[in-house]
């Protein structure tokens, strides 16, 4: 099949449906969006929302027996979702790696770092154990941990949470791949070592001229390192655009209300922190109309009935809002949202 | 490591005090006097006092503690009140069968319950997942001779493929050996394996939610390679300590199984040594099993530190 497009990923009405024993599940509806190569995209919204479904279908880590994945996954130029099982694991670990939240529980505690980094190289390459396990110490010595021999022979248990995180990088990027998935990669690690690492991304992002999904619920990281910010809500994604037209002017109500409940740390006294009001909805009980409607300021009869679609503006940007000219013009007239692209 | 096996092994030393202590009670803290339960009560006064000074009973109460301790430490357990041997050779002439019995039962169970096990949570939920856990409630609630019975009724009498009954020791020959033990064993192989296999399911099913599963699958492993390599090799550590305890258990059910298939094993000792009121070898056969219970314990917790690199290299 030949394709027109030349993103490195594309992902086209994706919808990710579990069949639990308490029902159906549909975490991920109807989501699009595409990643370049040597470009950060940052995949944001709070906790439940299903930025690591959206990312586990890509690699479709999934319990295939309850879990139905529908859609397009492109990925240079071929669908994901119509590999066999053994096409698939040629991809993973090779053309795309994943990186998960906790590094504490993300290594296998009954084997040493440098035969889980060893095992990441000779899965997709026929080489000698010695030459893999020297090539496992020049990507500890990559990531910057010091004494990368040592550590090549220690046990996960003995390295700190940061270091973990690193090794993880290093088995990621084992087999330099197109893609990288960080899944909340400095969500668990203290604030130093949360921009150590992040560096680490956005230096290996250039050098491998690799695309690099970031989820995070911290729209502060965003800022720093992505071009793009995809914003998701209970399952959909309710807007997407670049960095700076997100954080100038956000147009969907949810968005803006993240961006103030952003901890400032430039200290604008006339910007309160404000905290979202209520939680994300069950998957079980979704409203009828606009998902955000419930805890929406600008919600009106239409949003309570009426789902609203995504729509695109000419300037590039995505939003999934009946009243997003409300904001679009709010937003130009007075500046209240405080100014969080002056960090990026 | 070497420390951590030092440290283990003088660990079971206050253990065997304590138990060789509380055999020793048991016998002297029954209510009544052993001699007069032995001979019944049709005993002359004369009879009595020679047992009582046989079994050392004429003796105080700390006398007779410290005689029972220095003997054990020695190794000497007393003579057997009615076979022409000590305690210690009566108990090791039985206990070739019930090693094999024992050996031959966990083995089966361990074949049985593993793979059962990582099928069963690697499919969780599935009508596969369901089968296997009515065989293991099955398993549990059946009395072992019960199904020792069924077993017979059908390999023996009915098919005819193997003895209903009786032992023949490995110098026989291995292949009688084997076909004698092989209903018994499976008797009590099943039994074990249904509890093992509850334990292999859901120490799978904890290691599976663990992240470094989907690490492993995103490296573009195998199934098989991330559920062998990764989840077994974790879920391994506690299905192991399953298996030492559930040695007591085991040997409970050989004992049974011994008696319903006629094998001589420690089983009957105990079982004649308990009818015929001969306290020497039931006082030393208890404190015989609680040893190898104690060493079994002892090794399962040193492969412990072989298997898990945090116990290893933290417990120092
Ligand atoms: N295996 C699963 N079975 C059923 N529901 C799931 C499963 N995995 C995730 N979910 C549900 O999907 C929703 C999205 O989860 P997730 O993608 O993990 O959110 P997040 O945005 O925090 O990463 C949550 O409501 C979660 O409960
Ligand atoms: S559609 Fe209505 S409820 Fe939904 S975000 Fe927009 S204004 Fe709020
Ligand atoms: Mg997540």
């Amino acid at each position: 099949m030949v394709l027109e497009h030349e993103h490195l990923l594309e992902v086209r009405a994706l919808h990710t449906t579990f069949y639990t024993e308490k029902g159906r599940v549909k975490a991920v509806e109807d989501v699009s969006f595409y990643v370049d190569r040597g470009e950060m995209v940052g995949l944001v919204g709070e906790s439940g929302c299903g930025k690591s479904v959206t990312c586990e279908s890509i690699m479709q880590l999934h319990n295939r027996r309850i879990t139905e994945i529908k859609g397009e996954i492109f990925f240079e130029s071929q669908d994901l979702l119509k590999l066999k099982k053994q096409q698939m694991r040629n991809i993973r670990g090779r053309s795309i790696s994943m990186i998960f939240q906790d590094p504490m529980s993300s290594l296998n505690p009954v084997y040493t770092i440098g035969d889980q980094i060893v095992e990441a190289i000779k899965t997709h390459r026929k080489i000698e154990k010695n030459e893999a396990m020297r090539q496992a110490v020049e990507l500890l010595s990559m990531t910057e941990i010091s004494s990368p021999e040592e550590v090549a022979k220690k046990y996960p248990h003995q390295l700190s949470g940061g270091m973990r995180q690193r090794v993880l990088i290093a088995i990621a990027l084992a087999c330099q791949p197109r893609l990288l998935i960080a899944d909340e990669p400095t969500t668990a690690l203290d604030v130093t070592i949360q921009s150590q690492i992040l560096d680490l991304l956005v230096q290996f992002k250039k050098t491998l001229d690799m695309g690099i999904i970031l989820i995070t619920h911290d729209l502060g990281v965003v800022a720093e390192v992505c071009s793009r910010v995809i914003v998701m809500y209970a399952g959909e994604i309710v807007e997407e655009g670049t960095v700076e037209s997100i954080f100038t002017k956000p147009l969907h109500p949810y968005t803006r209300g993240l961006l103030l409940a952003m901890p400032q740390i430039q200290g604008d006294r006339n910007c309160k922190l404000k905290v979202i009001k209520g939680v994300v909805p069950s998957l079980f009980n979704l409203p009828r109309g606009c998902r955000f409607a419930p805890r929406c300021d600008y919600s009106t009869q239409i949003c309570a009935e009426k789902h609203p679609e995504l729509t695109a503006l000419d300037s590039g940007q995505m939003v999934r809002c009946w009243h997003y000219q409300k904001l679009l013009k709010e937003a130009r007239i007075n500046d209240s949202i405080c100014d969080a692209s002056a960090r990026g | 490591m070497l420390e951590y096996i030092i440290k283990r092994i003088l660990s079971i030393i206050p253990i065997l005090i304590v138990v060789s202590l509380m055999v020793f009670f048991l016998i002297h803290l029954t209510p009544g006097d052993p001699a007069a339960v032995i001979l019944g009560p049709a005993a002359t006064i004369t009879a009595l006092e020679n047992l009582r000074a046989e079994m050392g009973l004429d003796m105080p109460f700390h006398e007779q503690l410290m005689t029972w301790f220095s003997n054990v430490i020695r190794g000497d357990l007393g003579n057997s009140l009615f076979m022409k041997k000590t305690v210690l050779e009566a108990f090791m002439d039985h206990l070739g069968p019930t090693l094999s019995l024992a050996i031959m039962g966990q083995m089966i169970a361990i074949l049985i319950s593993i793979p059962l096990g990582i099928i069963a949570a690697n499919n969780r939920g599935s009508n596969i997942d369901r089968a296997v856990s009515i065989f293991s409630t099955l398993g549990i609630s059946i009395p072992n001779f019960l199904l020792a019975l069924f077993l017979v009724l059908i390999f023996s009498v009915a098919l005819s493929l193997f003895p209903v009954a009786g032992y023949r020791p490995l110098s026989a020959g291995l292949w009688p050996h084997i076909r004698y033990l092989t209903l018994p064993a499976v008797t009590l192989g099943i039994i074990q394996a249904a509890l093992l296999t509850r334990v292999t399911r859901s120490s799978m099913l904890e290691v599976l939610n663990n992240n470094y599963i989907k690490t492993a699958y995103s490296k573009g492993l195998s199934e098989w390679a991330v559920i062998i390599k990764h989840a077994f090799r974790n879920a391994f550590i506690p299905i192991l300590t399953a298996i030492g305890q559930s040695f007591a258990q085991l040997v409970v059910g050989a004992i049974v199984v011994e008696t319903v298939f006629n094998i001589p094993g420690i089983g009957q000792l105990l079982i004649n040594a308990i009818s015929r009121r001969d306290f020497q070898v039931i006082q030393g056969a208890i404190l015989l099993i609680a040893t190898t219970f104690i060493i079994i314990n002892l090794v399962i917790d040193l492969l412990y530190g072989l298997l898990d690199p945090r116990v290893r290299l933290n417990r120092k």
